[in-house]
């Protein structure tokens, strides 16, 4: 491993090293830290034991930058008292885990769990419904829960200085990178709510130091300090992917910064093959097995504190759903007979309950139509009359339509009508009719009970039960637990939902149900949701219904999946509050968080443009810079040394990459964007600005100019935080006489031109 | 992070590095060595005799339309009688097809109506219109040749490369018709050829040879992207080859960076520069012959169709006045004009007032008049009163006499949006009407080069949105089709929060009768669309071309999606006659066994690189410098025309495949020689003879459903090898049936909307 750091990466043509462009000065070893300066990294990559904080002079800078950042994120937090922005989300789903009512959310559980617990701590019960524009009433500690979310965005501030010392910026630069994040007004006003971005940026800004914090320990590997950094990384990464999906990106970082590492081993001809699948192994367990653990708790912890049954269950699996109190599945009458009222859902889904209602097909045998529709409705229901016995009858041919229904719970193989409550009409497979929409199955209808239809034989349906859940498999039917197909007696289809959607201007956009000749998939499978029987006793179904954890949580995460592909965009309505990617880097379209009347107080979610627009700049200029490095070393004409030059890249790459790894895949999104899906983005953007400005000035400057530099910077940049605090900190006053807002044509400080 | 962009060496791993590259050294063919020799001539023209009898046999056989040629020939006809049309692909190929018609007597009358209609009665000279890409498709078989020589193979390789395409019966089925994949894999061949014999000019950069050689890739570069689209994949192609040169140009330092720049330089300028200027050029031809208006002109814009002869002179009054009647057009969309009938709402939720559409046809319906706010006056007696920017005015009806009027009520086509209220007429004798009839009038631009038009209401200059007084939404064009009870015409709505692009609107015609004499106008100033220039005219029919292919989205049932075209899951029947079709299927042998040299070449690329890696380094038999870069080349560019359609949510066809089938027949034939390379000249040459029987015994069996050769039902039958091959065995000799259905045709994409039959709005223009 040791031989590895002596490698040259970039061919050293100089010998000493001299900046990359000729003529100009020798680099100077800028700040006095220990580990700072060219050249030395090897040596301490391999001192892990040397930590950063015991070293003397450290501990008072950091603590001296969390200090500033507390009292920028904490001033006037609690100013006001109205529900803002999305607290009427996030405050709503904390909540929830005190009254432990079931919900469901885009955004996995762990930082609405931590709003949850900022509530518990506040004191609230859980009653409270967090209406967007409400005043918080006075026994919702507001403040305390805005100034625990807020906890994470000062966290961000001594983040970033670490994240710097690991990446080997001197201090008084690792304090200018604190610094600008500390004093960026759009990190600050979007740490100062309930929200979901504090945790985020700050699991994300965990994550990145982390991993610069476990680079620095590569020349010791399978030590007990190396697996130790490691195993944080995983953990970071866990928790970062459990509090939005946008933490996916930061996982992808790790991965690629992995990959490039086991790829650089694999080149090293010494590391024996032994050695080389350890590592693979080990990065396996930190870096995959340990956050899917920390994903998978996440949603454990919350499936257990939700216990309380809510109709947005209804996508879970049914076992999940009557495990919860108050569930109206659990208790149910057991057996299913003649004159049970039965609510019959489909298994594929998005098709909801068979349904009918008094509007006829336009096409086919212009009967009366039989849909899936997804919600409760009178309609829903269906009497289930048992007319045949299995083994009472040779073929299903010899039982007549006209036979009557007779007692006894029903089970697989006996012959059944359904009997459509609101309309008194019957199930009927058509004959000789395509389906509306899919041609390759054959129209059902409903059929009036007093019709020549109702007495002929397309009314009959046989019963076949499939995969019954183990403690129900008695053979007969029973609410939820006997999924089971429906054959018509006469077509010899399998009633079937097609997945298709009826035209809305006569179907009403519900599903189309069919019948199937071919039989088989999952749309042909149906359960007895709802039983209503009078005469039986109800029973605790629940209780016979098995669960699985990891069923639960697959169910879950494909409903979050589609819920957010569900977020599209209409091109054509301005939309205030929403903005593509490419108006962000350079901040197009601020987002005004609240009402802009006159006497309400007023946030704007404007960052600052210094920072904004300096970080883009450089971003965007990145891979010409490296492009034109990379032609350079390819003529042998960049006169650094390997050292210097992997040092810089290093570091370059991984803030850089971070910032292109959280930007870019927006561009592929479908969804709504808002500006502050940036954020993530935006703090590599400013450590990526701090990092340039330092290696910059360390190369060309003077060390008392460099530290000009830096005092200049940090001027400026406290200068405009200053300028848009107002817009940071609540102005109540009308935002006419807030002048000097407007630093972009487009912003919409005081007017939005498109809105009417 | 790591940077593992190069291994490392120490001293003695850079001497090895310097002798492994003298090595690959002599490997590599020197540049600048290589021209055409006797025997290579002697090939060529073999192969290319050859060709042109596989492609030429029974060339007239069906006379009959078959499959797109209902499309290229009926736009050949339109090029020959100067008609304007619109279609989805560039115009190069479909020129050459009118200048073969032309050439050989085709007169533009017969209009190719749909597949299976005789061609001999009418007298069209299809067989001289079908030699077009017939000897174009011939061409690629000594390109072929041409290019595996230039990239340093010997005869044996570069004739089996030939053999294998000459035989494709995909190719040759595609060649044989009217169709525009013909020229495209032909240009596409062309390029990559022209790439290949400049690179062995590499030796004397600027030469004459050198510049000639590049310019021709540009330009045949340019007519690839000109008859199709898919042309345009031969950037990535040969910009990532280009990129390769310049890489490996840098290390030079004999190379001065300003050389170095000319370089690149050239190379952008050839590869790009001269393309678009093909592109353009083919594109100023299309519209200087098709200079009369056609069917197709309604898709164009109005400025669009006042630069086509023939077409609807729009000449209006300029200005705009209290009392003006008017037309309004929808201005980013092909839709039409604000529209109403004496029909009812009859949408659920909706209010059951007088229906308000758009509609795409003149008529006396679209007429509306200005008319000052509800419980306004306008003082008309010192003359017309202009409308201005920001005016609150009625819209009303001029046959029915109601208001243009929205309230709380849901659109049609949107029941379930509250950010969107119906547009609807109002309005009864001896009432007023109310303040939901008002509407503000705000102009967002004006023609820069029309005084005014910016601030008062300039008919075609000004661009305005129509904002509701009360609910603050504007009139918005949802190009949604409203269902049949308002006559299948567009719908329009009120929505708020409406950006601009859907809800601007402009006047096309204005015309103010003065209540009594002294209201009479000083000065009577007109209006009509300027037309627009070549540039604008490109970019107008090249952002369509754009938009129609991603609207594509038929149900053809031969579509194929790009997973399913490799490994030839299934062909696309063309024509069914008595007892004989044509169904496009490839010749499966080399169209399995390219795949799998690619499969092959991608895994032994990966291996050699991680061998590398750790020291050990393949040498392949002296072959792998050349099996790297020619291979490679043609990898690359087979992946530059295959992976993209996964990308494409539109409808594709296996013909889609045919420019990367023939990029992978070439590494076929590499791979080939690479395998043989190190055997006995005698197994060599039978392995190449096997593979060339088994080519040629394929495209024997498959040759029935290539020339629409009369077919038993056995041999049919025992031809299926896949089951998914669905190529009708009932239909020929011995079959249960006599004559195939016709297939259909791909989809049209100028199916332009007619007037509908049923609403009865019909009339005289006013």
């Amino acid at each position: 491993m040791n031989a590895r750091e002596k490698t040259a990466v970039f061919y050293d043509q100089g010998g000493s090293g001299r900046p990359p462009f000729a003529g100009l000065r020798l680099p100077h070893k800028a700040g006095g830290g220990g580990s700072g300066g060219f050249g030395a990294y090897p040596a301490a990559d391999r001192e892990p034991a040397r930590r950063l904080g015991r070293e003397p002079g450290e501990w008072p800078i950091v603590a001296a930058l969390t200090v500033l950042s507390l009292v920028t994120r904490l001033y006037r937090i609690g100013r006001r008292n109205n529900v803002s922005w999305d607290e009427a989300h996030f405050g709503k789903f904390g909540a929830y885990y005190l009254n432990r009512t079931f919900y469901h959310d885009v955004h996995p559980p762990l930082a609405k769990m931590l709003v949850g617990l900022s509530e518990l701590l506040a004191g609230h019960n859980g009653t409270f419904g967090f209406k967007g524009g409400h005043t918080y009433p006075p026994y919702v500690n507001y403040t305390f829960m805005r100034a625990f979310n807020a906890g994470f965005g000062i966290a961000l501030t001594p983040l970033a200085y670490l994240t710097c010392r690991y990446l080997r910026m001197p201090r008084e630069f690792a304090a200018m990178a604190a610094l600008f994040v500390t004093l960026d007004n759009a990190l600050c006003v979007m740490s100062r709510f309930i929200l979901l971005d504090a945790p985020l940026l700050a699991f994300t800004a965990l994550a990145l130091a982390m991993l610069a914090r476990f680079h620095r320990a590569r020349g010791v590997p399978f030590s007990a300090e190396w697996w130790r950094r490691l195993l944080l990384v995983g953990l970071a990464l866990g928790l970062v992917a459990s509090a939005k999906w946008v933490g996916l990106f930061a996982v992808a970082l790790v991965g690629f910064y992995t990959l490039a590492e086991l790829f650089e081993m694999y080149c090293d001809r010494r590391l024996v093959p032994s050695a080389y699948a350890k590592h693979w192994a080990a990065r396996v367990v930190a870096l995959i097995v340990v956050p899917l653990c920390v994903y998978a708790l996440c949603f454990k912890v919350h499936f257990a504190v939700l216990n309380r049954y809510h109709s947005s269950a209804s996508f879970m699996p049914v076992g999940f759903q009557t495990r919860l109190r108050g569930s109206p599945l659990a208790r149910q009458p057991y057996d299913i007979q003649t004159g049970s009222i039965v609510r019959l859902q489909s298994r594929l889904p998005g098709t909801g309950y068979l349904h009918s209602h008094p509007h006829r097909y336009p096409t086919g045998s212009m009967g009366q139509q039989i849909t899936g529709y997804s919600y409760a409705d009178p309609n829903n229901k269906w009497n289930i009359q048992r007319r045949a016995a299995a083994g009472s009858f040779a073929a299903p041919a010899d039982v007549l339509a006209t036979a009557p229904a007779i007692g006894g719970p029903i089970g697989h193989g006996d012959i059944i009508a359904l009997h459509h409550n609101a309309t008194n009409s019957f199930l009927h497979a058509s004959t000789g009719y395509e389906a509306p929409v899919s041609a390759l199955y054959r129209e059902v209808s409903a059929v009036a009970a007093d019709s020549a239809e109702a007495q002929a034989r397309g009314v009959l349906w046989i019963v076949e039960i499939t995969g019954a859940e183990p403690r129900m498999s008695d053979g007969r039917l029973h609410p939820l637990g006997t999924p089971f197909r429906l054959r018509s007696a006469h077509g010899d289809c399998t009633l079937v939902s097609t997945g298709e959607r009826l035209d809305k201007n006569w179907g009403w956009g519900q599903a189309e149900i069919a019948c199937d000749p071919k039989s088989g998939g999952e749309g042909t499978l149906w359960a007895v949701e709802r039983h209503i029987n009078s005469e039986l006793e109800p029973a605790n179904v629940g209780r016979l219904m098995s669960s699985s954890f990891l069923r639960d949580l697959a169910a879950v995460n494909r409903q979050m999946w589609l819920t957010n592909n569900a977020l599209i965009p209409d091109r054509d309505k301005h939309n205030v509050l929403e903005s593509g990617p490419e108006s962000w880097p350079f901040m197009v379209y601020p987002m005004r968080m609240v009402g802009w009347d006159d006497s309400s107080i007023k946030y704007l979610e404007v960052g600052n443009p210094l920072l904004w627009w300096g970080s883009a700049t450089l971003c965007l200029l990145f891979p010409a810079q490296l492009l034109y490095w990379l032609l350079s070393w390819r003529r042998r004409a960049l006169r650094w040394s390997a050292g210097q030059m992997r040092e810089y890249l290093e570091g370059a790459l991984m803030l850089w990459g971070g910032w292109a790894l959280h930007y870019l895949p927006f561009f592929l999104m479908g969804r709504v964007t808002y500006l502050h899906h940036y954020l993530p983005a935006l703090y590599f953007g400013i450590l990526f600005l701090a990092y340039q400005i330092y290696h910059t000035a360390s190369w060309y400057l003077h060390p008392r100019s460099a530290r000009r530099v830096l005092c200049a910077a940090v001027g400026l940049v406290a200068c405009v935080f200053w300028w848009f605090s107002p817009l940071t900190y609540g102005w109540d006053k009308p935002i006419r006489d807030l002048r000097g807002m407007q630093w972009a044509e487009s912003w919409p400080v005081y007017e939005d031109k498109f809105a009417l | 992070m790591t940077v593992a962009m190069d291994e490392a060496r120490g001293d003695k791993a850079k001497e090895k590095a310097k002798e492994e590259a003298k090595e690959e050294a002599k490997e590599r063919p020197k540049a600048g060595e290589w021209r055409m020799e006797r025997s290579d001539w002697a090939a060529v023209a073999a192969a290319t005799v050859v060709a042109l009898a596989v492609r030429l046999w029974r060339l007239s056989s069906p006379a009959q339309v078959v499959f797109d040629e209902v499309h290229f020939g009926k736009f050949a006809g339109r090029y020959i009688n100067g008609t304007y049309f619109f279609d989805l692909h560039p115009p190069l190929a479909k020129m050459m097809f009118a200048a073969a018609g032309r050439v050989a007597g085709y007169d533009g009358v017969f209009d190719f109506k749909e597949i299976g209609l005789e061609y001999g009665a009418a007298g069209v000279p299809y067989v001289a219109m079908r030699l077009m890409p017939a000897v174009l498709g011939a061409l690629t078989v000594p390109m072929a040749l041409v290019a595996a020589r230039a990239c340093g193979y010997g005869l044996d390789t570069a004739a089996l490369a030939a053999l294998l395409v000459c035989v494709e019966n995909g190719l040759v089925t595609q060649s044989r018709l009217m169709l525009l994949d013909s020229p495209l894999v032909f240009f596409t061949a062309l390029t990559l050829a022209c790439w290949a014999v400049w690179w062995t000019r590499q030796g004397r950069p600027f030469s004459r040879a050198w510049w000639a050689w590049l310019a021709a890739t540009g330009a045949a570069m340019g007519c690839a992207a000109s008859c199709k689209w898919v042309g345009l994949f031969l950037i990535p192609t040969l910009g990532l080859s280009a990129a390769k040169d310049l890489w490996d140009k840098i290390a030079d330092r004999s190379l001065s960076p300003v050389r170095w720049l000319a370089h690149a330089g050239a190379r952008a300028l050839t590869l790009l520069g001269v393309p678009a200027a093909v592109y353009v050029l083919c594109f100023w031809v299309h519209f200087a012959v098709l200079r009369r208006t056609g069917p197709d002109s309604s898709m164009m814009s109005p400025e669009f169709q006042a630069a086509l002869d023939g077409g609807p002179r729009v000449a209006t009054d300029r200005d705009v006045y209290y009392g003006s009647e008017i037309r309004i057009r929808s201005t980013n969309a092909r839709s039409g004009f604000l529209h109403s009938h004496a029909h009812a709402w009859q949408h659920e939720k909706g209010s059951g007032q007088q229906q308000v559409t758009i509609y795409g046809f003149a008529d006396p319906n679209n007429v509306w008049v200005v008319t000052p706010g509800f419980n306004a006056t306008v003082d008309m007696s010192a003359g017309p009163v202009p409308v201005r920017s920001g005016d609150v005015l009625r819209l009303q009806h001029k046959a029915t006499g109601k208001f243009l009027h929205s309230h709380n009520k849901r659109p049609a086509m949107a029941a379930g949006d509250d950010k969107k209220f119906e547009l609807s007429g109002y309005g009864f004798a001896n009432f007023s009407g109310d303040s939901n009839d008002n509407f503000v009038l705000d102009i967002l631009h004006g023609d820069p080069a029309m005084a005014g038009s910016d601030t008062h209401v300039q008919a075609i200059y000004s661009r305005f949105r129509l904002v509701h007084a009360n609910l603050r939404c504007a009139v918005y064009n949802s190009r949604k089709k409203l269902p049949k009870w308002a006559y299948g015409q567009t719908e329009v709505n009120c929505m708020l929060n409406c950006m601009p692009r859907m809800s601007t609107w402009h006047v096309e015609h204005a015309e103010y009768h003065p209540p009594h004499a002294a209201a009479q106008p000083a000065d009577v100033r007109r209006a009509e669309y300027r037309p627009l220039g070549l540039w604008a005219k490109i970019w107008e029919y090249n952002k369509l071309m754009t938009d129609t292919n991603e609207s594509l989205t038929g149900d053809h049932p031969f579509a194929a999606r790009p997973e399913h075209w490799p490994w030839l899951r299934r062909g696309t029947a063309y024509w069914g006659g008595a007892a004989r079709s044509i169904y496009q299927l490839g010749n499966p042998p080399i169209w399995w066994a390219s795949l799998a040299s690619l499969a092959l070449f991608a895994a032994a690329s990966a291996a050699l690189v991680l061998l590398d890696k750790r020291g050990t380094r393949l040498r392949l038999g002296g072959q792998r410098a050349r099996y790297q870069s020619a291979a490679g080349f043609f990898a690359v560019a087979w992946a530059c025309h295959y992976v993209p359609f996964f990308l494409m949510g539109r409808e594709l066809f296996l013909h889609h495949y045919f420019p990367a089938l023939w990029m992978a027949i070439m590494v076929l034939a590499f791979s080939l020689d690479l395998a043989t390379c190190r055997l006995p000249p005698v197994v060599r040459a039978a392995v190449y003879v096997a593979a060339a029987a088994v080519a040629l015994h394929a495209f024997h069996t498959f040759s029935y459903i290539t020339y629409a050769r009369p077919w038993t039902k056995d041999a049919c039958l025992r031809a299926r090898w896949l089951a998914t091959w669905d190529f009708d065995c009932e239909h020929t000799l011995g079959g249960a049936k006599a004559t195939l259905p016709l297939p259909p045709t791909t989809t049209d994409p100028a199916s332009v909307e007619q007037p509908p039959a049923g609403d009865n709005d019909g009339g005289e223009e006013p």
